[in-house]
């Protein structure tokens, strides 16, 4: 019956001030939570100052950190672009189709950034069919070659647009209708009123879209490596894979950890900086005006243009090859089955941890920075820095089953990457339960994990499913962790799609490829469905 | 329950200071002060939801807080009606009700949700989500919900601060009476005096953390202990007067006090207790505002002003008025 970690007899103050804060049970699960996601970043640490094996000639480390900025300016100002106008055309204008391209402009994050690479070399590559017809029949050449930095941005950008868009989208709806309307007063066009206006009031949303977009594209491997660029994360893993070195992967997952940090400040620090305004102005609807004619239509075809070359071309051009190819059905089914698995698992699994972090922290803040680190850390990096703890727990504790070491640390590295993803719908959906009712359940006999069950996370119930749904996503699509932590004959279908590629077999690589975006299509409809449909403040 | 002494810091402020009272089994107790003094925080301790620096609380022989121990809130057996009810989205009203049953059969936690229920006049709405519960369907289920596991001690903050006017009187009387019906000892806390003296059997006035007097709400009302303790119950005139031989004199007439000793003192006169009359003092009437109740009279007297209610026959401003004053609406103040 005595509670609350004071031992029974200590009654004086001076004891009591000495007492420990107790931490509980809550509390606690939520430390676990966000440890987990920075052993792999100390495992980096150790690893590259451990310095066995290669040490990486700094020309290198110089030449691949170049192009991994050069990539992201690209296509961070791409995304930007894109992600802005889809957003400002959406929000403010009504035209042919608006309803169904608020969500649809979202679906291409249903494509892993490698499928897009695939079905555009073969597109448009100088060996593919349309560029030796131009060739043949019209005698002159597209001047670019995909294989190149410009068109790996190209490919990203596709890719990733839809960060910026989604971010813009919201920024822009909750606005208030007041700054646009004394823009306008005070002279301005309507584009004026864009570009001065809304655009700067936008900016924090802008910085944390693209810094999302660009975290992304620092990650990537499967798209980045196929097409020939040789960026800081396809170093990484041949660092792994072909010199067989864990220090020399390490240190140049370091200048990755780097610009990751300093991303992920950029994105918390734009989300903080969001204040004043349109938090104390109700949103009045906003004036759209409908277009006409000529302005319709390029609005129009704006929006289908950039769902077309991000997704629907591509997917197209996939299925189209593939169906010149024998699929490899038994291949094919085992790695479907292994990437649902996976998915499906590693849903559930982060989706708890993040869960008891937001439960557990909202005393300690702190903890859920921690666990951001994971999510801009990429993938190839967090791998890398699991296979030196798992080396030396390996020692002290030998399992059996390498099996099992190998899907928990493909586990654990999913959750270490995602599980501030989950973190953020999670954290939204909680915010539904005030803190007296969390108190009425105390007084009416529950204890504070009791509360958290039978309180918070009942009416948290679709924000869970929202997490679970988005690590899905991100899980189905992810490659450079699995590829390096994944047992023996363990392939998921990014795996194979991966392989058949770098065997030039883009046809059979067209199999997976599809199925990868067949699987991810139903959840992310619905996840941007739900968010086209709400409006903050409503 | 016992409240002994309790103490609460938030940094350099004492939220909550030497608090002490003591609450029983079938009695309505009014805690009574402005925002800010105090009053909330006190209740959050004695539920358990936060922790004293100083002091002891015990209910039904049993040691809550104090002396090195602090009895978890789940364990305490007092149930707490928050101000914005609270009530949880994911169940409907009759699973509100009965979400403190733990540990009863479902057909026993049902009947006693309905009669519950019934008691407060929501046996229709049992099934209801509370988004399409009224303001006052809500509070009542929230009161049923912390009556459900019986309680020792049910604690309310402000319940009806929420609600407006016409309901607020409506309500209370029938939470009154299904407050009454529970036997637990009622702690209502509220910064409206005229709720609190109308609900409360006794009353606690607290101001800047203390408890600065206790009493039947005649008795706080009549014969506060100082200014703040009057004008916490409502509108006085606080004048400075003089005792001398069993009667007090103030600027705007005397009347007779017992066991007084002689000298200066500080008189306290409620705006009923002054009335017009053939020969008493004379004042000025300074302004004239009508307020619904009765006409507030602005007087003068030399330096010294007092307001004074009329409900009809109001005078002009610049008028003389002779007024004396009723003695059992006037008492003087033991603090300045």
């Amino acid at each position: 019956m005595a509670l609350g970690g004071a031992s029974a007899g200590s009654s004086s103050l001076e004891e009591r001030q000495w007492r420990l804060p107790s931490l509980s049970s809550l509390q606690l699960w939520a430390l676990v939570a966000s440890l987990i996601a920075v052993i792999p970043l100390v495992g980096i640490l150790v690893s590259a100052l451990s310095g066995q094996g290669a040490d990486i000639p700094p020309r290198d480390l110089l030449r691949y950190g170049w192009t991994s900025a050069w990539l992201a300016l690209l296509v961070g100002v791409g995304t930007a672009v894109l992600g802005s106008v889809a957003a400002w055309l959406m929000v403010m204008y009504r035209f042919p189709g608006r309803t169904f391209f608020s969500w649809s402009l979202a679906l291409p994050l249903a494509a892993p950034g490698f499928a897009l690479a695939y079905a555009y070399t073969d597109l448009l590559g100088s060996a593919g069919d349309l560029r030796i017809w131009m060739r043949a029949a019209l005698g002159f050449d597209l001047p670019f070659e995909i294989r190149s930095t410009g068109g790996a941005a190209f490919v990203l950008s596709c890719a990733f647009y839809p960060y910026v868009y989604l971010a813009m989208r919201t920024a822009f709806l909750g606005q208030s209708v007041s700054a646009l309307e004394a823009a306008r007063l005070l002279g301005c066009s309507q584009l004026e009123a864009f570009r001065r206006a809304a655009l700067p009031l936008a900016r924090p949303a802008l910085a944390a879209g693209v810094a999302l977009a660009v975290m992304e594209t620092l990650a990537d491997y499967g798209a980045v490596q196929f097409l020939a660029v040789q960026t800081l994360t396809t170093g990484v893993v041949r660092a792994w894979s072909v010199f067989g070195t864990i220090a020399g992967a390490a240190q140049l997952a370091l200048p990755l950890l780097l610009a990751a940090a300093a991303l992920l400040w950029v994105e918390r620090n734009a989300r903080t900086g969001r204040s004043h305004d349109s938090a104390r102005v109700q949103p009045r609807p906003l004036p759209v005006s409908t277009l006409r004619g000529f302005r319709a239509a390029a609005a129009t075809f704006f929006c289908a243009g950039l769902l077309t070359t991000a997704l629907l071309l591509p997917f197209a051009w996939l299925i189209h090859n593939a169906l010149d190819h024998e699929p490899d059905i038994r291949r094919l089914i085992d790695a479907a089955g292994h990437s649902l698995t996976m998915g499906i698992g590693g849903a559930v699994v982060t989706t708890a941890l993040a869960l008891l972090l937001a439960l557990g922290a909202t005393r300690a803040p702190k903890l859920a920075r921690i666990a951001s680190l994971g999510y801009a850390t990429p993938g190839a990096a967090i791998a890398i820095g699991l296979l030196m703890p798992a080396a030396a727990v390996w020692q002290i504790v030998p399992m059996a089953s390498t099996f099992w070491v190998g899907i928990g640390l493909l586990v654990y590295a999913y959750a270490a990457r995602l599980m501030a993803a989950a973190l953020e719908p999670i954290d939204a959906g909680l915010a539904r339960v005030t803190p007296s009712m969390v108190w009425a359940s105390r007084t009416l006999g529950r204890t504070e994990a009791g509360a958290a069950w039978f309180v918070q996370v009942p009416v948290a119930r679709g924000a869970l499913l929202t997490a679970a749904l988005i690590v899905f996503v991100d899980i189905l699509k992810e490659l450079p962790a699995t590829l390096i932590l994944r047992p023996f004959d363990f392939d998921t279908l990014a795996v194979i799609a991966n392989n058949y590629a770098l065997d030039e077999r883009l046809g059979q690589a067209g199999w997976p490829s599809v199925l990868i975006i067949v699987l991810a299509l139903p959840p992310t409809i619905w996840l941007s469905r739900k968010i086209a449909v709400s409006r903050p403040g409503s | 329950m016992t409240v002994r002494s309790v103490t609460k810091r938030f940094g350099d402020v004492l939220a909550v200071d030497e608090v002490a009272f003591e609450l029983h089994a079938g009695r309505i107790t009014c805690l009574l002060g402005p925002s800010g003094c105090g009053k909330s925080t006190l209740m959050r301790i004695i539920a358990g939801l936060e922790a004293a620096d100083e002091g002891e609380i015990e209910a039904e022989a049993r040691l809550l807080e104090g002396a090195g121990v602090r009895v978890q809130p789940e364990q305490r057996r007092i149930g707490l009606v928050f101000q914005d009810f609270a009530l949880f989205p994911h169940l409907t009203a009759l699973a509100n009700v009965t979400f403190g049953l733990k540990g009863k059969p479902a057909a026993e936690k049902r009947k006693i949700g309905m009669e519950l229920l019934d008691r407060f006049g929501l046996a229709d709405r049992a099934s209801s989500w509370p988004h399409n519960l009224s303001g006052g369907e809500q509070q009542r289920v929230a009161i049923a919900r912390a009556l459900a596991p019986r309680p020792s001690a049910l604690l309310l903050d402000e319940p009806f601060s929420g609600l407006d006017g016409d309901l607020r009187a409506h309500l209370r009387v029938s939470v009154l009476t299904g407050l009454r019906d529970s036997d637990a000892a009622v702690l209502i806390v509220t910064h409206d005096p005229e709720e609190a003296m109308l609900l409360g059997d006794d009353l606690l006035l607290m101001s800047e953390g203390r408890v600065i007097q206790r009493g039947t709400p005649e008795e706080c009302y009549r014969r506060p202990r100082s200014a703040v303790a009057a004008r916490l119950l409502g509108r006085a005139n606080v004048l400075p007067a003089v005792v001398e031989s069993g009667r007090a004199e103030c600027a705007f007439g005397s009347w007779p006090v017992e066991q007084w000793p002689d000298g200066p003192a500080t008189a306290m006169l409620r705006p009923e207790a002054l009335r017009p009359s053939t020969n008493g003092v004379a004042a000025e009437v300074v302004a004239v505002h009508f307020g619904g109740v009765w006409y507030e009279v602005h007087l003068r007297v030399g330096e010294q002003r007092a307001t004074m209610g009329l409900i009809d026959q109001p005078p002009a401003v610049g008028d003389v008025l002779k007024i004396d004053i009723a003695p059992q609406h006037a008492a003087l103040l033991e603090q300045a």
